[in-house]
């Protein structure tokens, strides 16, 4: 190439580069300090009227301040879009981190809304979702006065690596749409309600089937729901008559049959606990039918609620995807699921005793 | 010179680039179970046809299709060009088009289309304007800076993936083939033929090694693989037929606590962008190489032209649908180029050994 | 009026132009030199002894002179003088009128062998070249001491002459480089190269190309390396580098003296400059799509931390980032100008100015003053301060398009930077090339 045409290829690129700049330039640019980043979303539907709230850390100079702003409104993208004309900064609900569902509403049917949150790209669906078990306004309110200048306290009870516990359900807005898509997989999600010591309280989960809040599961059902699914069960403390053990670790092995048309499952779980507490001495042999019994009649109970709601939270139809075929894999739900064949073996293996010798 | 790494590095960056958008929504939505006969029809598909293609070229020395089809005849030549130059500017209209439209979905929200898409169209015209050379050498560069991010997400993908949907396997009319006649799968072709022409058309500057480019080709089912299985694993078939684009999603919803970013999609859709460019540039080109063997213009001012008309034609498409017309019609050209091209390169190829041309294998 | 007679005259202007009489065996001599460059005690002192004892073994009169130097054949006014600006000393024998050029013993104008000024070197020879070739020339042939090593001397210009040097070892060195190289020197022999702009004018280089076409070095292990690896080394008078051709990405992040440590710990090394050049090229532009178009991106700690650390900040951060990195680059700047007594005090202002007030003034954030000092930070593990410039101008193209596409931006000019230096080419050679001894091209 000669130096000539190459003057001219760098002034042909940098003038079609200049052009852009002045023609308008930086759409998308709008500084960070300049937009609202909401953390926390509350919905509630009274009388047909959503009522939004949410919760908006303000950073000031040092500490940073919860502000929540609640709007009313017929669509949710409507509401966000007052708030955000009569705030002095631009509502942006990138950030968006944990959405609260008043019961009431959740008993309803989320599927619109979930569907909405799926749709608009700037809402992550990651995003949790949660079900608040007491009006909207009193939670928020009560959640302000504590920690006032934490700005991600709500979050922080959900994260893996913080304030998470494997009796909170965890459940984000993507898997409650794969819930509502699927044939064979539901979802449970957290209650929590604001506390009086604590910010939060748990109060178990939420079973959602088909989009709807269709029952509920206490925590220690719950508990039972992350071990089956495999996610760990870890430091969980379990309190019986006699003692008290801490789970270590848990593992879940599943066999499935299908004889005429009826579904059978049998799951092994293993799990491996420490010795806290005990009252009396109680020897290790009782300690593990203890542990065995009390998980088993949390399972059966479970199982019932499912075959009651029609909703697969464990997921079991997942494993008998290959003994049926996709049509009859839709109808999992009415058909196969009340007449599924559960057994569940609880393996207890007491893998130490503390620092204490047992005596 | 010999630059056998470098094409089989271009060859296969610019399939990633197509692999991971379109292409798993278009398998998706055109099979409802077992859609790895599908993955693996395409991949055989992809494999006749390449290989045929560069068996033919190897049975010429270092010539490229222009010049064999020019030995054939000249109108002869023409007439199996010119729907190849226009399959070209076709793919190129597409994917600037489609990737910019992708990129204000995802990150640029308020940001107007022709602003994403000129800036698409002036990068791949900057970059093809400096000839295949630094398309290849760009190609190195990117799989050095691209590559890690794309790994770990590629990896990390398989985040929330539940194999029981997996099964099962086999089921229903899937081996009656049946999808083949689906329209989703026929536009799903974009990325098992979309890039591979260029292998004709980049000797003699650049020799390579045919036996490699066999071997790269099969680093391709992995990708065809992942690309569909990983969103179909995570959500089901039935949910994941409702994404625009699955994989990306998927992408989306992978949760890394350590890292300073939220989204671990953004290292991957920028990779991939990144790699499009490069398809994109490419395809432009192998364009302006076409032009230029008929007309003789410089080649900065061919792609100029190229991208600017195209860069309009882009413009000018107003929504999504009139967009999937376009690729739809634009499946017949590239069946076209993927069946006839390297049919008659290869059978060119033959003849002309059995003549005792040159008696290089 | 006889030659001699008209350099008198122009001594008038020229008042280190010295006349010097002198009787040499019995023959009436006339000396002139420039007195700047020849130490003429000395040199008189060295032609006597010389003389004498030539005429002591009987040697004829003719080769008594002729022993001295070579006889200027057709001598005029202009070539005698170039001469003298040369160094020579001239003697004129009055008698036959002939002019003869001896070399003299010059005054020492060059420094001696010193540690280098521009490039630190650790476990590795330290002498660096000086301004005068020869010695340059000299601490090659040291390093390599090969028969196949080949210096030609080019000397180029009208008005003033300046002598280039080419060096390549002959076995190893690419062809068509060495080719191409020496026809650009025979073809521009009429160009006066005061500086290396002028020089890669003279070597056909386009002047608007953004990356360095030079590499140099001031150390002799480095042209060495270059040499083996089958480059070309130019040496310019009174350039104390040495110029090596072509230069290459890998010679930003790759210098010899890396082999003086374990291989593991040189691919460390390495991939830390890599890694500089990334931080260098990114961050700042990064800073400004997180911050202003895509802050969905950061973690909501992050943000709320930034966010809280941009709070009365008044302009955009594209605005505010150009303005903290205007500065920065002025500090470096001011820092080469700088008499080395006062360049601690710049830092130090530069230090407290950017460091404390800027951010308690609330100009900027403090999140960008860690991210600017990161920036250049990582700008200096560049190798070579040739190629730091190059990044730094990349980055300004980053920062402009992440203010308009945000991450987009980023990896737009991400493209841009490896599409253009994919595409540079010297001599044939891409930029991107890895030099291998007369082998296949890899890169």
């Amino acid at each position: 190439m000669g130096s000539r045409s190459f003057k001219l290829r760098w002034i042909a690129v940098c003038l079609s580069m200049l052009l852009t700049i002045p023609a308008g330039g930086c759409w998308d640019n709008k500084d960070i300090n300049h937009r609202s980043l909401p953390i926390v979303m509350g919905i509630a539907k009274r009388d047909g009227i959503y009522k939004v709230v949410l919760q908006v850390p303000e950073p000031t100079e040092g500490t940073t301040d919860l502000r929540v702003i609640e709007g009313k409104g017929t669509t949710i993208n409507d509401i966000v879009d007052k708030i955000s004309t009569n705030m002095e900064s631009q509502i942006d609900l990138l950030h968006l981190k944990l959405i609260l569902f008043e019961d009431e509403f959740a008993k309803e049917g989320l599927g619109d809304v979930i569907e909405s949150f799926m749709r608009a790209h700037d809402i992550s669906a990651k995003v949790m979702v949660a079900i608040c078990d007491e009006p909207l306004e009193s939670f928020f309110k009560n959640i302000n006065t504590f920690h006032k200048n934490n700005g991600t306290v709500l979050l922080s009870f959900f994260e893996k690596n913080a304030g998470w516990n494997p009796q909170v359900a965890e459940s984000s807005v993507w898997e409650v749409f794969r819930s509502m898509n699927s044939y064979t997989h539901d979802v449970s999600i957290p209650i929590i309600r604001s506390g009086t010591g604590t910010v939060i309280e748990s109060r178990g989960s939420a079973i959602i089937g088909s989009g709807r809040m269709v029952g509920n599961l206490t925590p220690g059902e719950t508990l039972i729901v992350n071990a089956f699914k495999g996610s760990s069960a870890q430091g969980k403390i379990e309190v019986m008559k006699n003692a008290t053990v801490e789970i270590i670790s848990s593992a879940t092995v599943h066999r499935h049959t299908m004889k005429n048309g009826i579904p059978y499952l049998k799951s092994k779980i293993r799990l491996k606990v420490t010795l806290l507490e005990t009252k009396g001495s109680p020897s290790q042999e009782n300690i593990r039918h203890e542990v065995s019994k009390l998980l088993q009649s949390r399972y059966d109970s479970i199982i019932g609620k499912m075959k009651a709601t029609r909703a697969d939270i464990l997921a079991t139809g997942q494993y008998f995807r290959s003994n049926l075929t996709r049509d009859q894999l839709e109808h999992w739900r009415e058909d196969y699921l009340p007449r599924l064949n559960c057994e569940v073996e609880f393996v207890t293996v007491i893998q130490n005793t503390g620092l204490l010798r047992d005596s | 010179m010999v630059k056998t790494w470098q094409v089989a590095n271009l060859y296969i960056l610019t399939h990633i680039g197509v692999i991971f958008f379109l292409y798993p929504d278009n398998m998706i939505q055109a099979m409802e179970v077992s859609h790895w006969i599908g993955i693996l029809t395409g991949f055989l598909l992809h494999i006749i046809v390449v290989w045929s293609y560069i068996k033919g070229l190897s049975l010429f020395d270092r010539r490229n299709v222009v010049d064999i089809f020019l030995d054939a005849g000249k109108w002869i030549a023409f007439l199996l060009l010119a729907p190849v130059f226009v399959y070209l500017l076709a793919v190129i209209v597409i994917s600037i088009r489609s990737y910019g439209e992708m990129i204000t979905i995802i990150f640029l929200s308020s940001t107007p289309l022709w602003a994403t898409m000129l800036l698409t169209a002036i990068l791949a015209a900057f970059l093809a304007m400096q000839g295949i050379e630094a398309i290849l050498r760009t190609g190195l560069l990117l799989l050095v800076l691209c590559m890690p991010p794309t790994l770990f997400v590629l990896f990390s993908s398989f985040q929330h993936v539940d194999w029981h949907y997996l099964l099962p396997l086999f089921e229903g009319g899937a081996f009656q083939w049946s999808f083949v006649y689906n329209r989703s799968f026929l536009m799903g072709l974009l990325a098992v033929g979309g890039s591979f022409v260029f292998l004709g058309f980049v000797q003699p500057e650049v020799a390579f090694n045919q036996r490699y480019i066999r071997y790269a080709s099969f680093l391709l089912l992995p990708l065809y693989g992942i690309a569909v299985y990983v969103p179909l694993l995570t959500f089901g078939h039935s949910t994941a037929s409702r994404l625009m684009f699955p994989f990306i999603f998927v992408t989306d919803i992978v949760e890394v606590n350590w890292l300073m970013f939220e989204r671990t999609s953004l290292f991957f859709t920028m990779s991939m962008i990144a790699f499009v460019l490069l398809f994109i540039s490419l395809m432009l080109w192998n364009a302006a190489y076409l032009v230029q063997k008929v007309i003789t213009v410089r080649t900065w001012s061919i792609v100029w032209a190229i991208a600017f008309v195209l860069f309009v034609i882009c413009v000018s498409i107003d929504d999504w649908e009139q967009l999937e017309k376009l690729i739809w019609w634009n499946t017949f050209l590239r069946l076209y180029v993927m069946f006839v091209i390297p049919g008659v390169t290869l059978t060119l190829g033959l003849l002309y050994k059995r003549k005792g041309g040159a008696a290089y294998g | 009026m006889t030659i001699l007679q008209a350099l008198k005259h122009r001594a008038s202007l020229n008042a280190d132009i010295r006349f010097q009489k002198m009787t040499l065996s019995g023959l009436e001599v006339e000396l002139t030199g420039l007195s700047s460059l020849i130490d003429f005690n000395a040199s008189l002192l060295h032609i006597q002894q010389q003389v004498h004892q030539d005429t002591n073994t009987g040697l004829p009169l003719e080769s008594v002179i002729g022993n001295l130097g070579p006889i200027v054949a057709e001598p005029t006014e202009h070539q005698l003088m170039s001469s003298m600006l040369a160094g020579h000393l001239i003697l004129w024998f009055e008698r036959i009128d002939a002019y003869v050029l001896v070399a003299p013993v010059s005054r020492p104008l060059s420094r001696t062998i010193e540690p280098p000024t521009t490039e630190n070197v650790l476990r590795g020879s330290i002498s660096a070249f000086v301004e005068d070739i020869d010695t340059n020339i000299g601490l090659i042939r040291k390093h390599v001491a090969s028969p196949s090593l080949h210096v030609h001397s080019y000397l180029l210009g009208t008005i003033q002459k300046k002598r280039i040097v080419l060096l390549c070892n002959d076995n190893v060195v690419d062809v068509r480089l060495r080719d191409a190289i020496v026809a650009m020197l025979e073809k521009n022999k009429e160009m006066n190269i005061q500086n290396l702009q002028q020089l890669s004018t003279a070597l056909g280089f386009s002047k608007w190309s953004l990356v360095t076409k030079f590499n140099t070095s001031e150390l002799p292990q480095e042209a060495e390396t270059a040499l083996s690896k089958g480059k070309v080394v130019l040496f310019m008078d009174r350039m104390p580098f040495a110029i090596i051709l072509p230069s290459l990405m890998w010679d930003m992040f790759a210098v010899e003296n890396d082999r003086s440590f374990p291989v593991i710990f040189m691919y460390a090394i390495r991939f830390l400059r890599v890694f500089g050049v990334l931080i260098n090229i990114l961050i700042p532009g990064l800073y400004v799509a997180l911050v202003s178009v895509n802050p969905d991106v950061l973690r909501i700690e992050l943000a709320l931390t930034i966010a809280k650390s941009r709070i009365d900040v008044p302009y955009p951060s594209l605005v505010e980032t150009l303005l903290l990195l205007v500065i920065l680059e002025l500090i470096l700047e001011a820092s080469i100008r700088l008499p080395k007594s006062i360049g601690p005090t710049l830092t130090m202002v530069g230090g407290i100015i950017l460091g404390q007030a800027v951010v308690s003034a609330k100009l900027v954030s403090n999140l960008l003053i860690i991210i600017l000092a990161a920036t250049t930070i990582a700008n200096s593990a560049v190798v070579g301060f040739q190629n730091s410039v190059t990044i730094r101008l990349f980055k300004y193209l980053l920062v402009v398009l992440s203010a308009i596409y945000g991450v987009m931006g980023l990896l737009a000019g991400l493209f841009l930077v490896c599409s253009y230096m994919a595409g540079v080419t010297s001599f044939g050679i891409p930029y991107m090339h890895l030099m291998k001894p007369r082998g296949e091209p890899n890169g």
